[in-house]
């Protein structure tokens, strides 16, 4: 087993948790879009 | 400035107005969300001749400005300037189809009312002179005093006088606001093409017609149809295989890679079983997907789509649908995200919502799998007929649950006003592959970003559930058990080893195997998800499950497809062989100390029924709440369906012991 | 003249000079944008397969209602 990877898993997953969390809990967060668009503000 | 920079296209739905939209900016549009509403936002640059670039919005259609559906209201807010997210735009094309010029010039009267630079498209020229109807457009343009060009956008004819128009100095439309009702602005347009437009006196068949006697025919359109479905299911569920098993080997290909270069260990579990295996079961429904969208794309380029929502209204009316439920439904049963995504279509806001809750009681392509484990494991010596009429059997009552659920909802949701259903029947016109094959690509993108993002989140949190707490003691074991193994594959493989001691070491390797399959099943037994089944046991005992079960049913909450994986890490501690895993499940015996199998007839048929009706799709619930604007809907349609497929596999566990 | 009532009662092909429109106020303002007002003129074109609804030619657009709108949309 190897040493590093046995924290660097959870890590992950914490991390994973964290941006679950907030994309579906502050979707203000997004602003005027949605995920749909590769929103760049040019316009 | 002397030209525009951004251009607002506007007109009644079905005019062709993609078309013209494909036209001015090929493939430089983008497609994203009005916020707050369901309405798809789709923008694009296109080139002047002065060679600036401009943008175009393309409106939601619109018969009126009076808006009378969400679509509507966007139109009506984008241009008088009232949406933050959208600037009113600097002029407006109006698109009106040459056909029609009366009806369609109503909605256009009302934007030249606007305080807007207008340019006038009068669209299917074409289609106009086979119905003997010629439009003097030139007179028009000296009446209105802005430009008025006619265009067949379909043959990208009277693109050059458009570009004229567009690249020139906008102008205001002569027109004279309507004081009063309908009756009179369809005067004051009666007026304005009095002189301007000729009918021909006979009367014509167009050819649309001769098409909707065969299509609409009620002997032969119901068997078209049924050929076209009948073909789509059959496309969907075999000859997707193929496509799909590359896809799956892809991904097997990956994890074997990184099983490769990557020491074992946590992460690398991680990588292969969570991100890997995870990600790689939604990708592989993308050529479904496809598919779908390709079929569902081509009838509704060439109008045939509304010919369906007219023969199906009849069906739906009665639980209180319309006719254009029935593609988002139909489109379920492949997958209901596309299915939800495509309610989008409906006018009224009550329909959209019931059509998205009951959506997910269709049998979706993501419960195969688990329905033929399951039938097999039933019908162990059954006939491939027998098990077929039980797979047919779960789609009927999956229609049948989409019906008496429909009933119920619309029971529910009292209607505040009678909704008019008014179809629209398009003329029928050659299939524009080129636009059927970008709506595929871009419903594609979306569907493998959307479930993609919130899959691969759920599978790396789902793995955790599996692996974490760790009992160290059973580490332990594991790592002294995997450093034997390592040491006797070695002399196994080595050339030098002598033969008594490469048989000892091949029965060691044997055993070990096994102790660590055995150890790893321990281990998941004490990880949060074997907690979680042994947990919920009590509760689904009635049900005829056990807490190996249970962790099946808890895990493939966030997908289905999940439950057959996890049951092989369950019944065997590792991915395997189907076969193997089946196996396993048949031999397993009761915990009640009888002997009796686990895996009983009636515990299938139990199991069967939550399947078809739990909700177990997280992305669908996010694709609900995404759709529906709130959590509330998305929240209901786990309680209700996940509640009532507790009900139903407790009734038929139960009430199955009468007979079997 | 035959004695019709509405729109629905129309067999196929039939034409026929459009009269009052009885129905809520949104439904029935939604028709004459579309052009169903009274003095213009209508066509039956079909009905479904399964009898609703029908299919009218109106203007020069096909539009399908059904029957039991088409009931209150009457003739002149």
């Amino acid at each position: 087993m190897n040493d590093w990877q046995t924290w660097a898993a959870p890590a992950v997953v914490i991390v994973t948790l964290a941006i679950l969390l907030w994309r579906n809990l502050c979707p203000a967060k997004e602003g005027a879009c949605d995920e749909d668009c590769g929103c760049d503000k040019s316009d | 400035m002397s030209s525009p920079r951004t251009f607002a296209l506007v007109g009644n739905p079905n005019t062709g107005k993609t078309t013209l939209f494909n036209a001015l900016t090929g493939l430089r549009q983008k497609v994203a969300n009005y916020p707050g509403v369901t309405v798809e936002k789709k923008t694009g640059i296109g080139r002047n001749r002065h060679g600036e670039e401009f943008t175009v919005i393309d409106l939601p259609g619109a018969y009126s400005l009076e808006a009378k559906s969400p679509d509507e209201e966007v139109t009506r807010a984008v241009l008088h300037g009232e949406r933050a997210d959208t600037p009113k735009p600097d002029a407006v094309l109006c698109l009106v189809d040459a056909s029609n010029l009366e009806r369609h010039l109503y909605l256009a009267t009302q934007v030249m009312e606007l305080d807007l630079p207008v340019i006038v498209v009068v669209n299917k020229t074409d289609t106009a002179e086979e119905l003997g109807i010629t439009v003097a457009t030139k007179k028009l343009e000296e009446r209105l005093g802005v430009p008025v060009v006619p265009m067949q956008a379909h043959a990208r004819v009277g693109m050059e006088a458009l570009q004229v128009a567009l690249s020139a100095e906008p102008a205001k439309a002569n027109w004279k606001p309507v004081e009063g009702d309908t009756a009179a602005r369809y005067a004051a347009i009666g007026k304005l093409l009095e002189g301007a437009v000729a009918h021909s006196e006979d009367e014509r068949i167009t050819p649309s017609d001769k098409w909707d006697r065969v299509l609409v025919h009620p002997v032969f359109g119901w068997l078209i149809l049924f050929g076209i479905l009948g073909g789509l299911f059959f496309t969907l569920f075999s000859l997707a295989g193929y496509p799909m098993d590359l896809i799956d080997g892809a991904f097997g290909w990956l994890g074997e890679q990184v099983e490769a270069r990557m020491a074992e260990g946590d992460l690398r579990a991680l990588i292969t079983e969570g991100i890997i295996g995870g990600v790689g079961g939604v990708v592989i429904f993308l050529p479904q997907i496809l598919i779908l969208f390709f079929f569902i794309g081509l009838m509704e380029n060439t109008g045939y789509l509304a010919r369906v929502s007219f023969m199906m209204d009849r069906l739906m009316a009665g639980v209180g649908l319309n006719g254009k439920a029935f593609v988002p439904l139909l489109s379920s049963y492949a997958c209901a995200i596309p299915g939800i995504m495509a309610t989008r279509t409906m006018e009224s806001a009550r329909d959209r919502l019931i059509t998205t809750l009951i959506a997910p009681i269709t049998s979706c392509s993501a419960r195969l799998p688990v329905y033929v484990m399951l039938i097999a494991l039933m019908l162990p010596a059954g006939t491939a007929g027998q098990k077929a009429l039980v797979m047919l059997g779960l789609y009927v009552l999956s229609i049948l649950g989409v019906y008496a659920f429909a009933y119920v909802f619309n029971r529910a949701f009292k209607q505040t006003d009678k909704t008019l259903l008014v179809l629209e029947l398009p003329s029928y016109q050659r299939p524009s592959w080129r636009e059927v094959g970008m709506e595929m690509f871009d419903r594609g993108k979306i569907f493998l970003r959307r479930a993609g993002t919130v899959i691969l989140g759920l599978s790396i949190v789902l793995w955790a559930l599996t692996t974490y707490p760790k009992d160290p003691k059973i580490e332990k074991q594991l790592a002294d058990a995997e450093a034997v193994l390592e040491e006797q594959q070695q002399l196994l493989d080595s050339k030098s080893t002598e033969q008594n001691q490469r048989e000892e070491a091949g029965n060691v390797v044997e055993a070990k195997t096994k102790g660590i399959q055995k150890l790893t099943r321990k281990q998941l037994a004490h990880s949060a998800a074997g907690k979680l089944g042994h947990a919920i046991e009590p509760m689904i005992e009635p049900l005829g499950y056990d807490w190996r079960m249970g962790i099946g049913l808890v895990a493939s909450f966030a997908a289905r497809e999940v439950f057959v994986s996890t049951m092989s890490i369950v019944y065997l501690g590792e991915e395997a062989e189907e076969d193997s895993v089946r196996e396993r499940m048949a031999a397993q015996k009761r915990d009640d100390g009888t002997g009796k199998p686990a895996y009983d007839v009636r515990t299938c048929l139990s199991l069967l029924v939550f399947y078809v009706f739990a909700m177990q799709c997280l992305s669908t619930v996010a694709v609900t709440r995404r759709e529906t604007n709130s959590w509330r809907w998305a929240i209901l349609q786990v309680v209700y369906l996940t509640g009532f497929a507790y009900l139903a596999a407790l009734a038929t566990y139960q009430l199955s012991g009468f007979f079997v | 003249m035959s004695d019709l009532h509405h729109i629905g009662q129309l067999s196929e092909g039939e034409s026929a000079e459009l009269g009052s429109v009885e129905l809520p106020e949104a439904a029935a303002e939604r028709l004459a944008e579309m052009g169903m007002l009274p003095g213009a003129s209508i066509r039956m074109i079909r009905r479904a397969p399964l009898g609703c609804p029908i299919e009218f030619e109106v203007g020069g657009a096909r539009l399908a209602l059904r029957r039991a709108d088409a009931a209150q949309i009457f003739v002149q």
